[in-house]
Formats: C-alpha cells, structure tokens, sequence
C-alpha cells in the first residue's frame, strides 16, 4: 500500500522586511513562548464569557450553535456525516482516536455552505506492519437550508483526490426539533456510496439514469492526487443513520448506525467490528473547544477533541493597543492671530525644527520619517509604517500627530506610505476635517469619503531617509518542524535566528539571515529522492540537517519605481536556502484596481546542503532560467485569486493557480495547485504539486499592533515538478495592503 | 494497546499541538510601543479586559486580588491630585463593587465639547464635557463613537421626554468593519440623589436611560448631574463584551 505521509513546512513570512527587521529584544522571546504556549493552554480552558452581556451583538459564535464535528472533524455524529454546516469562516481543527485509527483534520467553511476539509489519517496495520499514513482532502455542500418543516440536505465527496483508501459519497439529510423539557434532538438519515456503502450495501439506484452507476471502477492509486471522478456515486448504496441529544448547550449524546464496514482493519484483525451502532457523548468545554468519549463499533472506545476558531473573531476584539495622541485642535484664525503667521516660511531653521518636531510625535506611533516637505499651506509626510498591520491605521495615526507638530496654518496634510523605499500611495486629508470628524458619529465613512487616496508614483524615491534605520539587527528563536514524516512524526530543527538588513540608500537594502540550530531530530529520516528530475526541492532535508548553521538568505535588493503604477524589484545574491542568483520583478497595481498583473525573471544556480556559501555540485549542481507572468484579482467577495504561467526550477512550463479566502484583518486561508508539463508519473508522489496555506496575523492573537504575520503551508511531500524559487518581498504583497482596495477596506481603522 | 503504541499516537496528538500552535499565530517576537512620556498620575486596578488568552501562571496559582480604589486612592493620594480626575471602574458580574477592574483618568486633551481622558500613557476614554462617553481605545471591543442626541438634550437642561431615544454605538468588527448597534432608550428624570465618592458627598438629581437592543437586552444607563449640570458620577455601557463601566469625577 502506498504509505504517503505530507511534510508541513513552516515559513515565516512578513508583510515587509522592515517590520521584520525592526530590532527586537531577545530578551522578550523568553516571554513571548510563555504567552503563546499559555495563549495555547487558555485557548483550550478558556471559560465561556457570559454569554453575550448584552443579548447576541457579540460576534462570537454562540455555543449551541455549533455544530458536533464527526471523527472526520466535518459536520456529524461519529463516523457518519450530517448535514449541518458550522459557521462561516470556522476553522476547526480537531483529532480522534479510536481502535486502530487516528484521525487529525482541519476543517474550513469556505463559504456559508462549503465545507473543505484536510485529513491525515493513521492505520494501525497490525503486528509487524508498519502504520498505514494516508491524507484525504473533503469537499461538502449544503444544498439546503433547515427550514421550519424541511431538513438541511448535505452532499458530501470525501477523500476527493486522494489515494481513494477513504473514498465515499454522501448525502444526508438533518432535521432537528426543540423544546423546552427535550432540549434539542437532531435526526439525520443518509445513503453513502464508496466506504460509506461497505456495509449493508444495495444495488444504486442511480442505476435507472445509466447502468454505468451500478458498479464502482475500481480505485488507481496511480501516483495519488490525481482526480477519480469516475467513481463519484457509483457502486452500491447504503443508508446510515442517527440521533443526537443535546439536554442543554454543553451536553451531546449520540447513536448512530454506520454503514463503513472497515473492511481492512477488520482483515488486519485489528478492529472487532461486533456491531454497527456507534454510541458517544461530547461535552463543549468554552464557545471553542470539545471533547468527546464515544464506544465505537461494539468493541473499541473513542475520544475526539477540537478546537474551533474564527478568523473573524480576534481574541482581543478591535485591540488592546494604547490609544492614539488626540487631535490638536487649532485656535481659530481670529482668535490667535499671531499662531496663524506665516512668516516661518521664510527662516532657514524652519526645516530642522520641523523636522524634530514631526519625528517627536510620529516616533512613538511606531512610524519613520523619510521626508517631509512642508509650505506655509501643506506637508507632505513619507513614512515607513513600521507597527500597524493595517495602512489606515497607520494613515490615521500620522494624520492625528501631525496635528500635533506643524503650526496651524498648515491644512492640508499629503501623508505618503513608504515601502522598501518606494513611495507607494499617498493620502491627503485636510486637517480641518480632523477637527471636526474625530468625534462624529460616522467619522469612519466620512473621513474615507473626504480623503484623496492616490498613486504616490510620480515622485522619484524618498530622497533621503530622515529616521528610518539604516542598519537592524534582529535576533529570534525559531522552530521549524516538518509534520507527518513515517519515520517520525515531527522532524524539525529548532534555535537561533539571526537577522542584519542595512539600507545604504533608500530603496536599496542588503539582507541577510542565518538560522542555527539548536535542537534537531533530522536525522531521524534518510529518505533518498527517487526523482526523475533535476533534485531541485525533492532533497530539501538535506538543507535542514545537521547543527552546522545555514544561510537563508543574504542578498541586495532595489525596489523602485518604474512609473505610474508601476513597481520594480531586483534581488541578488543567496536568495533561499537552496538557491542562490538574479530575480527581477515588475508589477503593475493601479490604485482601486482589483486586478494587477506582474512579470519576474529569474536566474538562479542551486546551493550546496550543509555548506554556507559553495554553489551545489553533484545532483545539486542545477541552474535555471524561471520566469512567470502572473495576474492578481482581489474579488469583491474577499476571495482572491491569482495564476501564475511561466517556467519552473526543473526547467518545466506550466501555471500555478491559487485560490485564497482573505479577511480584512491579514488572515488568509487559501489552497494552490500548480500543472506543468511533468507528467504525473514523472512528477511522482501526489502526481502534482499543491498544498493548503494559512495566515494568521500576529496582531490578531496579540491584539498589538503587528506588522508580521505567520504563515504555514500544509503540502505533500516536497517533488521537482512545479517548483518555485523563494524570495523575499515579493512586490505584490509588499504593495497592495497601502493601496485601494485593500486601503479602505480596513479603513474602519483610521479612527483606532 | 502497548506503551509503544500510546506513545506513538501521543506524538500524533503532539504534532496536532504543534499545528495549533501555528494556528494560534504565536512564535513571532514583535515590537511594543514603548509608553510614551507622561505627566498623569497613574492608578490602576486589574485590566478591564485583555485578549481571552489566559496567562501560564493564572494556570496553577490564582492571582491576589487586585487592589481596590479605596486602598490606592488614599485621602494622602487623593490631596495630591489637583488636576481633573476620573475613576472608571467595570461592572463585573452585574456590580460595581468590589471595585476590581478600575483605572484612574487624567486629561490628554480635547475637541470641542469632547475631552480625551488617558489612563498611564496608554488606553483612553472620550466623554462630552458634560460626562456622556463618546469613545474608547485599548479595552478590546472598544466604541468607536456613540450617538446620543436626545440624551446630550435633557443633559443640558432639556425636559426628559416620554418619547423613545435613539442611541447608537459604533463598534470596530473583527474584520475592521464598522458596526453599527443601536439602542432604542427611554429616557426619565429619577429626582434628587445623593453621590458619595472618595472625595466627597454630592447633592444631585438622576436621570436614568433605559434601553433596549436590537436582541431585546435590557441595558440602564445612569447619570448623576449637580447643580452645574455636569455629571458627578455615570453608569453607562460601552459594548457587548466591555459591558458598563461607572465614571465618577473625582477631581
């Protein structure tokens, strides 16, 4: 049996060097894994706030409305499915246990009525076998709500391009009834096909469109990954079926009768399938956790705990960061005549005392001066927002100290946002609308309404850089694990990470960053590639073994201007761990487009493992000419798009398409699948390359202003085919969260 | 089932940890915005509300309480404060005392008829001069602005009506999204009341604002006005999850 296991990588990427680079004491690291790791243990005995103080305005999904996940972490009873949906956004993660399998899922309501999920699922083989890994990827769609008298209707696929171990199809059907001495009682009737048509199987009646429904091809493993749609609900039929019980909000008992036959574990003899009615009770510990103690098929006992959280849902609400300087309000004209003159125009000193004056106030809101120009009238402010996740914020918080620092016949304030050196948007606002909206009931729309938001393009770089740093250090602990390895679960490697990033001239930045490990069980695993091509990421342990320290990254980077709207990157040197060479990037992002369009090129020669600085000799000695057009949409609906067509690192052709759900406060859940013309057999493992991505804000756990922001990618098994070159700053991501629409769509926080 | 094998499913669990742990965002050090220097007397009781992350030590041992006004705000404390001086404290389980959650306010600075009251250097409070909250930073889910037109009329000496106010708060979503609740209130004129604060005993008359919410949640907001019209001592309610908080003007 193929035993196919997944690797999580774990990058930490940040919405720009700078935030990244800001000095950090190590001294808080220390601190700072006593609150994650606390955060962790409180997420999970966190109490249940009481209820909603003030009826239902909070957000926070309430608890009885949320749903019990199956042993498959989707909608259900134990093995069997309903047809609920959780919450939109819901992101449960959660694991179950029993007999001889373990179950760890992680589930997404990508829509009000889509459900994906992940699966890694681990088998018990039996003595002197070694575990069965296997992962599984489910897609559920409610058909229908419940209404008074109808049910809510599911269809479910599960394991919907898998290795086909779990493969089933489903439709089901959940009625639930409510009353004040019977709390609420749920009623679910199905018919599966595939596994969940393994026992008590029937012939399909599906067969009355085509014979063709009757019979279930027979699963081709193949390579996995590859889609078997030839089966989708053909074969037997079976029902299934069951109750839940919940007396109150906490409580849930269930039965259910299951129609999967666990076939092989009971050929294995390693499940006693004595009878097909599961029983459990699960209890919700707070609005987020459950846990569940279940007696399973007659013979085994089960225990399932999750976790649920909603990126819509930050622990902190709106935040707990201090408070901003309050507007200053100016005299009026008549009433302060001599404030009002204008004759500072004229002083040579004017510019320095200004400068400190505006450095003063802008400094402790996290935010750089690079320029500052002001007349008799305006000032025109370039900053670097070093602190604030969202731009608008950090708008706002300039716009409100700056009333704070230039004399008052200063009116109009042109405040430009500044990333990597490259004026990116400016935003000019009128200070007597400062003034009068900080107070106003809709001072949000208003004051989006009354700014000009524009390109800040036609101006050359920042010609200086007043007080953005010139030169950072930054030194972090790291822990970089791999999941999912049969040799062992968790491999990682885990120590010192050590930044520098010194800026000679605006825009242009020489970075570096070396990780030394500290702790590493890598060695653990020996897998050799058996690749067909070119071993560009299909050895990647070998750039993660051994206590010798590695070089991620040192590099001189420009970014610039080109035009108007457009944006410019190059970046030269060791730009990954396993690549070293060129990339040239352009983008193309006019303020309050939706779409943008970008090319890069890339020259790049492979590293050597285990050595700092020597180019890869061997199976690593790879170079490659890479390149891509790619095209962006941010959809209304907050989803974006983007596809990616060009050539990759094993000097293969084809297109990457991605597909993500983006929340106005940084979170991103997304999925990615990329096609080239490597044939699936070539290819190897998987078939393709693809993996799940998500991004979570540090600002939305801490609730502190953060400009960093984590993200893990869940893939297969890393292969040749489709791959990429990492490098940092990538244009798209370090633009588009200054300008329109991403600039207004948080500009909820302008006020904050 | 061997001790192997338990062994082997609890590493399972461990990697399951491992992802939650990512999920939860944590392992990135980040910059904290060193506190501005400032000249207001600082005091403070227990934070009114912090992320719903627990804290590692709270795990294994229950804080001491924290110390209440009373204690802090000593008549030696209190004689040394000559500037204006709030105290708001946060109702807990439908009461205002013991006092645990408080803060004292001193004025950061003002816009028209709002001032802008800071706690330390850091979480504000604004409050028409006649005492009405208008917003507030750094509490978690913080109001961004209220709107309270009829209130702000029988305040200023208007005859407290029969008819039903409007009151709304705006709120920041978690997706930064402004969210507008609105409370439909009655407002009546309750008679003289006596006011004891730290610093004294006021004569004043109440005015009590009841409302309602879109959910059908009852929330009463109280102010106690002296002669002056300005409002010695408030119950008012900030948001869901703040609840009420009761501002009293020390100084």
């Amino acid at each position: 049996m193929i035993s196919q296991f997944l690797q999580v990588s774990w990058g930490y990427i940040c919405k720009t060097g700078a935030a990244c680079f800001a000095a950090s004491p190590a001294a808080r690291l220390g601190a700072l894994s006593l609150v994650c790791a606390s955060g962790l243990l409180g997420l999970l005995s966190q109490p249940v706030s009481a209820q909603d103080r003030a009826g239902t305005l909070s957000d926070q999904a309430r608890l009885a409305d949320r749903p019990h996940l199956s042993f498959f972490g989707t909608p259900g009873l134990m093995d069997m499915p309903t047809a609920g949906a959780m919450a939109d956004a819901d992101l449960a993660l959660s694991a179950a246990y029993f007999g001889p399998t373990t179950r760890t899922n992680l589930a997404f309501q990508v829509s009000p009525r889509l459900t994906a999920a992940f699966r890694y699922v681990r088998t018990d083989r039996g003595p002197g076998r070694r575990d069965d890994f296997d992962r599984s990827f489910d897609l559920i769609y409610q058909i229908a709500r419940e209404g008074t008298y109808r049910p809510a209707v599911a269809v479910g696929i599960r394991d919907f391009g898998g290795t086909g171990l779990q493969s089933a199809e489903y439709l089901a059907a959940t009625k639930s009834f409510s009353g004040p001495r019977l709390g609420n009682v749920q009623v679910t009737a199905g018919l599966g096909w595939g596994r969940l048509a393994s026992q008590g199987g029937q012939r399909n009646p599906l067969g009355v469109f085509s014979s063709a429904f009757e019979t279930r091809p027979a699963a081709d493993f193949g390579q996995g990954g590859s889609f078997e749609f030839d089966q989708l609900f053909r074969g037997d039929v079976a029902a299934f079926g069951g109750l839940a019980w919940s007396p109150n909000d906490r409580w849930t008992m269930m039965l259910e009768y299951s129609s999967d036959a666990y076939s092989r574990a009971v050929d294995d003899n390693v499940l006693d399938r004595r009878s097909s009615v599961n029983v459990g009770t699960s209890y919700k510990l707070s609005e987020a956790a459950d846990v569940g103690l279940y007696y399973m098929y007659g013979s085994e006992l089960g225990f399932r705990i999750n976790y649920v959280l909603n990126p819509k849902v930050p622990p902190a609400a709106s935040g707990v960061e201090p408070g901003p300087q309050p507007v200053m309000v100016r005299p009026a004209r008549a009433a302060a005549p001599g404030l009002w003159d204008t004759a500072w125009v004229a002083n040579p000193q004017t510019q320095g005392v200004l400068e400190t004056a505006v450095l003063g106030v802008l400094s402790p809101e996290g935010l750089a001066l690079e320029d500052l120009t002001v007349t008799a009238t305006s000032a025109r402010v370039a900053l670097r927002n070093q602190r604030f996740g969202q731009s608008a914020q950090a708008v706002g918080r300039a716009a409100r100290a700056l009333t704070r620092a230039l004399p008052p016949s200063v009116e109009t304030f042109v405040i430009v946002l500044v990333e990597q050196g490259m004026p990116t948007t400016q935003v000019t606002i009128q200070r007597s609308d400062l003034e009068e909206l900080e107070f106003a009931p809709d001072n949000a729309w208003q004051s989006y309404v009354r700014a000009r938001i524009e390109d800040a393009g036609d101006q050359r770089n920042a010609r200086r850089s007043i007080a953005a740093p010139k030169l950072t250090f930054s030194v972090t602990g790291y822990f970089n694990p791999s999941l999912f390895d049969p040799n062992e679960p968790v491999l990682y490697d885990a120590g010192l990470r050590f930044g520098a990033r010194y800026e000679p001239l605006p825009g242009w930045a020489l970075q570096a960053s070396l990780r030394q490990p500290l702790v590493s069980n890598r060695d653990n695993t020996n897998r050799v590639s058996n690749s067909v091509l070119p071993f560009v990421r299909s050895e990647e342990d070998d750039y993660n073994r051994g206590n010798d320290p590695k070089l991620d990254e040192l590099t001189l980077a420009h970014y610039f201007r080109p035009g108007r709207n457009l944006y410019g990157r190059v970046t030269a040197g060791y730009l990954e761990t396993a690549f070293a060479g060129v990339s040239g990037e352009i983008l193309w992002k006019p303020q309050g487009s939706r779409l943008a369009l970008g090319v890069e090129l890339n020259a790049v020669h492979q590293r050597q493992p285990g050595a700092l600085f020597e180019l890869g000799e061997g199976v690593y000695d790879n170079d490659a000419i890479t390149g891509h057009a790619s095209a962006y949409y941010d959809f209304e609906n907050g989803f974006r798009a983007q596809v990616d067509v060009g050539r990759y690192l094993a000097e293969d052709w084809g297109g990457t398409f991605t597909l993500a759900r983006e929340f106005d406060n940084g979170w991103e859940v997304g999925a990615y699948a990329t096609f080239t013309d490597v044939s699936f057999d070539d290819f190897g493992e998987g078939s393709f390359d693809k993996g799940i991505f998500i991004t979570i804000p540090l600002s939305w756990t801490l609730g502190q202003p953060s400009r960093a922001a984590r993200t893990s990618v869940i893939q297969p098994i890393l292969r040749d085919g489709g791959a990429r070159v990492e490098v940092s700053d990538r244009l798209y991501d370090l633009v588009r969260q200054d300008s329109d629409p991403q600039l207004g769509d948080s500009w909820g926080r302008f006020w904050r | 089932m061997t001790a192997m094998n338990l062994f082997g499913r609890l590493r399972h669990l461990g990697a399951v940890l491992i992802l939650g742990s990512v999920l939860s965002g944590c392992g990135e050090v980040y910059s904290y915005r060193s506190p501005a220097p400032g000249d207001v007397p600082v005091a403070s009781g227990a934070v009114a509300q912090r992320p719903s992350l627990g804290s590692l030590g709270s795990l294994f041992r229950r804080p001491p309480p924290p110390p209440t006004p009373e204690q802090v705000l000593t008549p030696q404390v209190l004689a040394g404060i000559t500037t204006p001086y709030l105290l708001v404290t946060f109702e807990t389980n439908g009461s205002f005392e013991p006092a645990r959650n408080w803060g004292g306010f001193a004025i950061a600075g003002q816009n028209g008829d709002v001032v802008t009251w800071v706690e330390g250097t850091a979480r504000t409070m604004s409050f028409t001069q006649a005492g009405v909250l208008r917003a507030t930073r750094g509490f978690g889910r913080d109001v961004m602005t209220t709107d309270t037109r009829a209130l702000d009329r029988v305040i200023a000496g208007g005859a407290a009506g029969q008819s039903q106010a409007l009151r709304v708060h705006r709120l920041l979503n978690g997706e930064n999204k402004i969210q507008a609740v609105g409370l439909v209130c009655r407002i009546s004129n309750r008679g003289p009341a006596t006011v004891r604060l730290l610093t004294g005993t006021f004569a004043t008359r109440l005015i009590e604002e009841a409302c309602l919410t879109g959910a059908g949640t009852e929330i009463i907001n109280r102010f106690w006005l002296d002669q002056n019209n300005q409002i010695r001592q408030s119950e008012q309610w900030v948001s869901p999850e703040l609840g009420r908080i009761r501002v009293q003007r020390l100084r």
